[in-house]
Order: C-alpha cells, then sequence, then structure tokens
C-alpha cells in the first residue's frame, strides 16, 4: 500500500511517462514543484520515497546528469502501468464506502421513525 | 561493421560518458551539428551493433550509455589511424603508433580493375606455362622416341 506522499509522487512520475511510451527524463527540482505545497513534501524525503516505489516495483530509476544536473530517468513497469487502474480503484471503494455509510444512516434513520410511529 | 563516421561517433561518445554511466546530451552535442537522415542512420547502427544503450529519447535530448561491448570495440580500434588524403588511406597501426598494415579504400570500379589485371596476368602466365610444359614435354617425348627407334 502506498502512503500518501508516494502517491503524489507516482502520480507526477506517471503523468509524465505515460505520454512517452512510460519513459520519463525529469529533473529531481521539477518533480518536487509539480507535487502540492499542501502535502508538505521536503525535498530531503524524495530520495527515500522514490527508492520505496522502485522497491515496490513501479519503475525503474536511473539518477544521471546534463552537464552536471541532475536527473532522474524513470522507465514504467507493470505496476507502474496499473498505477491509473489501482487510482480508480480505490477511488471507487472509497464512494462504495461513501453510499453504504449513507444508505446504513438513512435505513436507520428510516427505522427510528417506523419504530418511533409504532410507539407512538 | 562500423565505418569510418561510426568509428569517429563511437569514439566521441566514449569520451562524452563514463563507463556504462547514463548521461543525457542534446542531440547537436553528440552530433555537433543539426541531426539529419544520415546522421540518424548512423546512431542507429551504434543501437543495432549493441555499442550504445539508451534509456530515453525525444526531438531535443538523449539519455545514453555506451555500452562494455562498445568501449571494447573502441578500443579495439583504438589503434586504427585514419589517415585523411586523395585515396582515403586507412593505415593499422600498433600500440607504439607504428603503421602495420595499409588498407586503401578503394572504389569499386578500382577493385574491379584489379581484379581483372590479377586474372589476365594469371591466364597469360597459364598459357605460357602450357606452351613451356608442352616443349618441354614433346622434346622429352620426342628424344625417348629417338633413342628408343635407334
Amino acid at each position: 500500500m502506498l502512503s500518501k506522499k508516494q502517491k503524489l509522487l507516482m502520480k507526477v512520475i506517471y503523468s509524465h511517462a505515460i505520454k512517452k511510451e512510460g519513459v520519463c527524463l525529469i529533473r529531481p527540482i521539477d518533480l518536487l514543484k509539480e507535487i502540492p505545497l499542501s502535502s508538505d513534501f521536503r525535498r530531503d524525503e524524495l530520495e527515500s520515497n522514490l527508492k520505496a516505489l522502485v522497491t515496490e516495483d513501479f519503475f525503474e530509476m536511473i539518477t544521471t546528469d546534463k552537464k552536471g544536473e541532475e536527473y532522474y530517468c524513470f522507465t514504467l513497469h507493470q505496476n507502474g502501468y496499473a498505477f491509473s487502474r489501482q487510482i480508480a480503484a480505490e477511488k471507487r471503494a472509497i464512494v462504495f464506502k461513501l453510499i453504504l455509510t449513507v444508505a446504513g444512516a438513512i435505513l436507520s434513520f428510516t427505522l427510528v421513525r417506523i419504530l418511533t410511529a409504532i410507539a407512538g | 561493421m562500423l565505418d569510418k563516421d561510426g568509428i569517429a561517433l563511437l569514439s566521441k561518445l566514449c569520451t562524452m560518458t563514463e563507463g556504462e554511466k547514463f548521461s543525457v546530451y542534446d542531440w547537436t552535442d553528440v552530433f555537433g551539428g543539426e541531426i539529419d537522415e544520415e546522421r540518424k542512420n548512423l546512431w542507429r547502427t551504434l543501437l543495432q551493433q549493441g555499442c550504445v544503450s539508451v534509456k530515453y529519447s525525444d526531438d531535443e535530448e538523449v539519455c545514453f550509455a555506451v555500452t562494455l561491448k562498445g568501449r571494447n570495440i573502441n578500443e579495439e580500434l583504438a589503434t586504427m589511424q585514419v589517415v585523411e588524403d586523395e585515396n582515403q588511406t586507412v593505415v593499422r597501426t600498433d600500440a607504439t603508433g607504428r603503421p602495420v598494415m595499409v588498407v586503401k579504400d578503394e572504389t569499386f570500379f578500382e577493385n574491379m580493375r584489379k581484379k581483372l589485371h590479377s586474372r589476365s596476368i594469371g591466364f597469360v602466365w597459364g598459357i605460357v606455362g602450357g606452351i613451356i610444359g608442352g616443349i618441354v614435354g614433346g622434346s622429352i617425348v620426342a628424344l625417348i622416341m629417338h633413342f628408343a627407334i635407334h
């Protein structure tokens, strides 16, 4: 299960890589720029989160450089390609839970009303 | 097999990168100018030969590394010196830089002329050898018959 920060990171990498046949070249600074400020993602957390995603086999990562400037080269793996499906499935699960909760609440309310009517 | 331009490009790529580490360069830096069809083919040849490994490329930049095979080929060819003259002579030198073999980059017609020339020499010498052989053989037979009869 990915953490919130890993998901944000993965979203950025996926959106870049999917446009270029599963491969993308991006500077660490650009990667951080695209992560919402509200997530409180620090520069020193980047490396560890990327390594965690590599371990989970979401992508292959190569640290490279262009004229002395650091770049990351990502190549999506099977889990990486499935990331959007995973997010969609999680969204569906949340929506389902939400519907279930609302339905439960309505049912409870109705039940209470019925019982009140019978008792009263 | 790499041609003269392929060897030159491989040598340049080896100096641009370290070991098998991937580096990012603009295409213009790789080729020293705008990329055209000829240069694209040169790059494809290096890829097909397994001399270069590419992780990422777009219209502007490329992330590549020279493979171990590519470096070995480059080292092997390091002793090959290409001398630009009117004959486009390729000189292979030993480790000390002493020329050990000269290979001329000849045109098709020049090669054909040489082949025909060597074949015609062989043909003439074949006839001459046949005639001399015939004369010597005939003389020996004539002498034997002469002494056998008398």
